[in-house]
């Protein structure tokens, strides 16, 4: 059981988009870096206390309200630096007049330093973590990432936990593990939205849409030191067990199509589908994701070659409105 | 070997308001229309059967076999096809005027979806689509125990079967096609809604009716009560549809082609409205068994005086005018019934509402009927 | 098995949202027991949501809908039903499909008869131009109570005692597109196609309402509070309702949910396997019923909201829309 501590500043940044760059909202683990989209990965082991900090930004400042919530995690308790409370309390909905402001304690810049959020890693799987005030605003403006919560002993040779998502008896071990958020962008509304002023979520009409903050072909690409530092191509050779780890980020649904493949969900929203009492796993070739919600799968290509994983609501593969692009992604299979 | 062929080529589908729209299909042969959805192919499982489809449009068209496991052209697995180093297929394609050969054998029965993996953004929604019906290895449509949706042992049994195919239609965006204007997603806004290619009240017609060339398949569910009666449902637009059928649940045996079940592990569940997910196919088992009521057994409330009531609004129904089954009692002069033998008739549609009207007119679009007959000869419900 | 007489006047009304805006609405009024010359007083005075139906395992309901008229468009003569969403194995004289057996017209009564057998959550509407009559409000809840109830004086949402709960709360979700309400009061006519909803409602409310009491006075048609109070440790099943006309992902922070069952039938398989299912968001779909419980957790408050965020807006003017507050107390 360790301690993991992860002090995040959230920045204005610029993303890249194939034919636009927009302005963003995001998190870096940097001090005063650039921000990132999705926000830096958070990784735990089952047992391990987590303390997410939400560090006051000096020079690249929001001007509003920021908060963290982790859904999926129970227990969460804050604690704030320098003006309290200096002993952590649990996590409350925030109100003014009687009406909820934000959906947890948050970072006021008038006179914060740090906020600390607090909880342990109880289940392994695969978690958001995304603004809690203004969510509408915050989170399609980029202020989301994951946090990856391993099985203990599932990186030591031998161990019946080794190399599964969810522990021995769970169906869920891998070759290799790829995470795929799935999000959709709002390019007018980036280029629109102001700090402290309500943006109507009635005008959100999303035309970008992204997995790992990229848009199809940049998916493809390697992973980076950019504002959208993660990538999206899947090389396996055949007979291996690919875990697609999908979280939906997005406000749309989506329906995450395994190219023609077919994949078995071992786990829903980071529960197991296999217990000791009863194997609920089933196969698919495409899963639809509610909003926030989360899959595992494993996919075991049997014929070399490359497909194409793609968001099945086809309007989705476009960029400017054109094909290729958007929610796609690439799996080479090789011999 | 069987061995399929299908046409790309374009045509017009008719909508019940009067509506004729421009859309892109498959069809059986040179010379036959194309059709919405493409023709249904039935396949046995272990069995290797090839799909030739020959191009007749102006852009490369390509089918890709969802759940289908290594298909392949000219011997080799089919792979994503390149023009200039951008994608344009995610699978081998036809060019204009040729022709490409698919073979595969598939290993698992179900339902599965067909579709154009070229261009799909537009080429899908264009009509590009079809359904694929794999049978176990064991079939045998005479044997009570064989005639199952995924082999024997696997409680997927069926007295009849149905197949419904969900679609969408902007008009606009179809003419823009016809038009050879440029194709903007962004300016997506479906006004007809489609099961089998149809709308409401199309839906109800038979198959193969003269008037709708394009769409040969209505989507009207018969049989009788305590039949199982299987429906396949495919899920072949880009969006998401709640569809409900009336009169009972169904049972949801399999997912996508593959049986909800893990040894001895049923995993089958039961649901009023199931989400059609796009892409994605559903197997399902409904089984009306009724009440029970008969003149000798009465219902225990009493029948007002229609005349008091309204019946055929719209100037029809299919209302028998009894609440027995079989039976047939008054409809009010001046409206017409269309039922035959007394059968009931319990609304199939999408629970988004605003999908059950011809360009936001009740009624219309994705909605059929599940009718149950006192008695229905056995060649109704039967997929070929 | 009891009997159950629920007499239903369908007629039309305004609800009332945080802006201060009030909306036409059809809708159904409660009546039962109310003299015949005193019924035409519920004129226009129809709630949304209609008034729960509720029943055991078994029991004989009686349910008439009396066709009360709509005082604020008197040129409008539509007829009405009930159907029971759901019901299995119904027959067409009590579904409530006007093109497949019986609507009433106005002045009119007409009695269905339902004798459930399958505990559950359902829901009832008007089928009668469904796609109207349901965005203008005449839709319910439905509550089948299982027969273990009474044999063990506890609470429990199916025959099992694995579905034992200390209370029940109503997540009924809708949208409200202010222009079909605004077309339809003004005579107009209005294109489905176009709908696009500016209020997302719980329980036909909108945040902040959701959490004032069901009898506050600034609802007088709209009597269902969307408040979740409950002691630690307290078992609590949330009845999920959609019977709007777009998919809803509901999320509460910090409380996870054991779904029991989907669509008024326990989660269980064709051999008797349990295959009720944990989740962190609860996707439902026009027409579906979720039934999820959780166990309370230390005391505090835990929102409950839409994770498609654009829903919890007030008309795109401030947030509220579909969210709500679980209030968990200390034990006493």
């Amino acid at each position: 059981m360790a301690t993991v501590a992860k002090i995040l500043q959230v920045a204005t940044g610029s993303l890249s988009l194939p034919g636009k760059i927009i302005p963003f909202w995001g998190f870096t683990d940097v001090f005063v870096g650039n921000p990132q989209n999705p926000g830096p990965l958070i990784q735990a082991t089952v047992g391990d206390q987590l303390i997410v900090g939400l560090m006051h930004n000096y020079i690249k400042f929001i001007g509003e309200p920021l908060s963290i919530i982790f859904p999926g995690q129970e227990n969460v308790m804050v604690r704030k630096i320098p003006w309290g409370p200096f002993i952590y309390e649990p996590v409350q909905p925030q109100y003014s007049l009687g009406k909820m402001i934000s959906l947890t304690n948050y970072l006021d810049e008038k006179q914060d330093i740090i906020i600390e959020y607090s909880f342990t890693a109880t289940k392994p799987g695969i978690y958001l973590y995304e603004s809690g005030t203004n969510p509408e605003k915050q989170i399609q403006m980029g202020l989301y990432g994951i946090i990856v919560v391993r099985p203990v002993g599932y990186n030591i040779l031998d161990h019946h936990n080794h190399k599964t998502a969810y522990g021995a008896g769970t169906n869920s071990g891998y070759d290799l593990e790829k995470i795929l958020v799935l999000s959709e962008i709002d390019s007018i509304m980036h280029n629109n939205v102001r700090p402290n002023v309500y943006y109507d979520m009635l005008k959100f009409k999303p035309d970008y849409w992204v997995i790992n903050g990229r848009s199809f072909p940049d998916t493809i690409s390697e992973d980076n030191t950019s504002s959208q530092p993660y990538g999206s191509q899947i090389s396996c050779r055949v007979g291996q067990r690919v875990l697609l780890r999908i979280i939906n980020a997005g406000f749309q649904n989506h329906t995450f199509y395994l190219g023609g493949l077919v994949g078995r969900v071992v786990a829903e929203d980071s529960f197991p589908l296999k217990t000791q009492s009863l194997d609920a796993t089933y196969e698919k070739t495409g899963v639809t994701l509610g909003s926030g919600q989360r899959m595992d799968i494993i996919l075991t290509p049997t014929t070399p070659g490359e497909y194409y994983l793609y968001d099945r609501e086809y309007h989705h593969l476009v960029n400017n409105d054109q094909f290729p692009g958007g929610m796609m992604t690439r799996i080479t299979v090789n011999n | 070997m069987p061995v399929i062929d299908l046409w790309a080529k374009d045509g017009y589908l008719s909508t019940p308001d009067g509506n004729s729209i421009y859309f892109w299909g498959f069809s059986k042969s040179e010379t036959g229309p194309a059709q919405l959805p493409g023709p249904y192919i039935i396949a046995k499982q272990e069995e290797t059967i090839t799909v030739n489809l020959y191009n007749k449009l102006s852009e490369p068209v390509s089918i890709s076999f969802p759940g289908q496991p290594v298909v392949t052209v000219g011997g080799q697995p089919v792979q994503p096809q390149y023009s200039d180093g951008q994608l344009l297929s995610f699978v081998n394609h036809a060019e204009p005027g040729g022709m490409v050969s698919y073979t595969f054998t598939p290993s698992y029965p179900g339902t599965f979806i067909y579709e154009s993996g070229t261009n799909p953004h537009k080429q899908v929604p264009m009509g590009l689509y079809g359904g694929l019906v794999v049978r176990p290895a064991d079939y045998n449509p005479n044997v009570k125990e064989y005639k199952t949706a995924y082999g024997a042992g696997t409680n997927t049994e069926f007295d009849r079967e149905y197949l419904l195919i969900t679609g969408e239609i902007d008009p606009d965006m179809h003419q823009t096609v016809e038009e050879g204007k440029p194709y903007h997603v962004s300016k997506y806004l479906p006004r007809y809604w489609t099961l089998n290619g149809r709308c409401a009240p199309d839906t109800m017609l038979m198959d193969h009716v003269d008037y709708l060339p394009h769409q040969p398949y209505g989507s009207i569910v018969m049989g009788q009560p305590g039949e199982k009666i299987l429906m396949r449902y495919i899920g072949a637009g880009i969006d998401n549809h709640p569809l409900h059928p009336h009169g009972t649940h169904t049972r949801v045996v399999a997912v996508d082609g593959r049986l909800l079940k893990n040894g001895n592990v049923d995993l089958s569940y039961k649901r009023f409205t199931v989400l059609v997910g796009a892409g994605q196919t559903y197997d399902q088992i409904y089984q009306w068994d009724g009440l029970g009521y008969t003149p000798q057994n009465p219902i225990p409330t009493t029948l007002p005086n229609l005349r008091n009531m309204g019946i055929g609004d719209a100037g029809w129904t299919m209302w028998s005018g009894s609440p027995y089954l079989g039976m047939k009692g008054d409809i009010p002069v001046g409206v017409v019934s269309y039922n035959e033998f007394g059968e009931y008739y319990f609304m199939l549609h999408s629970h988004e509402e605003l999908q059950i009207t011809n360009w936001g007119e009740f009624p219309g679009g994705m909605m059929t009927w599940v009718a149950i007959y006192p008695s229905l000869s056995h060649d109704v419900g039967v997929l070929k | 098995m009891a009997t159950v007489k629920k007499r239903f006047g369908a007629t039309d009304g305004w609800v009332n949202m945080p802006d201060g805006t009030s909306h036409y609405i059809f809708g159904f009024v409660d009546i039962t027991g109310v003299p015949e010359n005193q019924i035409f007083q519920y004129r226009g005075k129809a709630t949304l949501l209609a008034p729960l139906l509720e029943a055991y395992e078994g029991d004989e309901v009686y349910l008439t809908l009396t066709n009360l008229g709509l005082p604020s468009r008197p040129d409008l003569d539509d007829t009405h039903t009930i159907h029971w969403h759901g019901f299995p194995n119904q027959i067409p004289l009590w579904d409530g499909v006007p093109e497949a057996s019986i609507s009433v017209p106005v002045g009119r009564d007409f009695t269905y008869y339902y004798k459930p057998l399958d505990p559950g959550t359902y829901i009832h509407h008007c089928h009668f131009e469904p796609v109207e009559h349901i965005q203008m409000g005449m839709i319910g809840p439905v509550t089948v109570r299982p027969q273990l109830e009474k044999e063990l004086g506890r609470k429990f949402a199916y025959n099992d005692e694995n579905t034992a709960f200390d209370r029940e709360a109503l997540i009924f979700l809708t949208e409200l597109d202010p222009k079909p309400h605004h077309l339809v009061a003004n005579v107009q006519e209005f294109d489905w196609t176009e709908y696009s909803p500016e209020y997302w409602l719980i329980n036909g409310r909108s945040y902040p309402d959701t959490v004032k009491p069901a009898d506050d006075p600034s609802f007088p048609q709209q009597p269902f509070s969307a408040l979740v109070e409950a002691y630690e440790g307290e078992k609590v099943l949330l009845r999920f309702v959609n019977i709007g006309f777009q998919q809803h992902c509901i999320q509460i922070l910090g409380i996870p949910l054991k779904v029991v069952g989907l669509d008024a039938q326990q989660l269980r398989g064709y051999n008797g396997e349990d295959i009720s299912c944990w989740r962190d968001a609860i996707y439902i779909a026009a027409g579906q019923t979720v039934d999820a419980i959780f166990t309370a957790p230390r005391a505090g408050i835990y929102p409950l909201y839409n994770r498609n965020h654009y829903k919890n807006t007030i008309a795109g003017t401030a947030f509220g829309g579909m969210v709500t507050e679980i209030r968990v107390l200390s034990k006493p």
